[in-house]
């Protein structure tokens, strides 16, 4: 868009102001790389995407097919052996681990020996790499913003307000795409903003992290988190 | 990256062409045009494939193009012909 305005500037400076037609030229140039600029600018992730979407709709056969249904428990690095932050499907009572979770994609815990599937959401992605950096810490907020806004670049701001049983957290203009559409990994997981969120608040809070619900008001995401109790 | 790289290369390309031939005192708008026409088309064949949409655009900007190169075109032929407009 910028390369459309300066070619259009360069264009109207040119035969209007200087009567020169290099200029002008020069102008005309300018715009015809910005439309190329403006249509195309994203499309090589775009298909990147589209080619990934196939991974999550394997995620949602299997969740149909086991009957996972309840919201995803996510968990920070300290409930797993493997040290990765993650979510776990709860396939009956969604309670938290009281064990350390082995690495694999299903997993029994808890004395009543349920059952659940271990899953590696966009969220453990963004923690590996925020905690790469130094980025997360104790407190929520720093660590939403200094992960979300200044190290992925994923969000314009973060407010996080502590609520009854958790945190209201309010994403402003969250750039992360809709990576695995309006299939049921959506209802488990929540969507990819949420699903980051959440995973960047178990890891700071180091407790387990529930998505109780989120909503789209005006271009912010307000997502309702509820924190667990301590486990392992 | 590859729509990084052929916007780089157009600028360059265009930048040089255009000073060259104002250094030269040439004041003609059809021979920018076609040498700008010349070496957007070039630099399009060099970077191709472009991504999908990218694609649709470059060919909508070269249609436009070449479609003002063959007006001046037609009007310098009519011009040599001796054709009055």
């Amino acid at each position: 868009m910028a390369l459309l305005i300066l070619g259009a500037g360069l264009s109207a400076i040119g035969y209007l102001v200087l009567d020169s037609i290099p200029v002008l030229v020069l102008g005309v140039s300018v715009i015809t790389m910005g439309v190329i600029a403006a249509v195309g600018e994203g499309s090589i992730e775009r298909v990147e995407l589209e080619l990934a979407r196939p991974g999550w709709d394997d995620v949602a056969m299997l969740l149909e097919s086991l009957g996972a249904a309840s919201r995803a428990i996510y968990l920070p690095s300290s409930y797993t052996e493997f040290r990765a932050p993650i979510a776990l499907v709860p396939l009956a009572k969604p309670t938290p681990p009281s064990i350390k979770l082995p690495r694999g994609l299903t997993v029994r815990y808890g004395s009543e020996g349920e059952a659940g599937l271990i899953l590696h959401t966009p969220g453990t992605a963004a923690v590996t790499m925020c905690a790469s950096v130094g980025a997360l810490g104790s407190d929520l907020g720093a660590s939403l913003t200094n992960c979300l806004v200044n190290h992925l670049a994923v969000a314009r701001g973060v407010a996080v307000t502590t609520a009854e049983s958790g945190y209201t957290v309010a994403v402003r203009g969250s750039r992360v795409q809709d990576i695995y559409g309006n299939t049921l990994v959506r209802s488990v997981l929540g969507s990819p903003t949420a699903s980051i969120v959440a995973s960047i608040a178990a890891e700071s809070l180091g407790s387990p992290v529930i998505i109780e619900g989120e909503e789209s008001r005006g271009g912010d995401v307000i997502i309702r988190l509820r924190v667990l109790g301590h486990g392992p | 990256m590859v729509l990084r790289r052929l916007l780089i290369t157009q600028l360059v390309i265009y930048t040089v062409a255009i000073a060259f031939l104002a250094y030269l005192g040439v004041n003609d708008f059809a021979i920018y045009i076609s040498l700008v026409t010349l070496a957007y088309l070039a630099t399009i064949l060099a970077y191709s494939p472009l991504p999908p949409k990218a694609r649709t655009a470059a060919n909508i900007v070269a249609a436009v193009l070449v479609a003002v190169f063959l007006y001046f075109a037609v009007i310098r032929i009519l011009q040599i012909l001796g054709v009055s407009l």
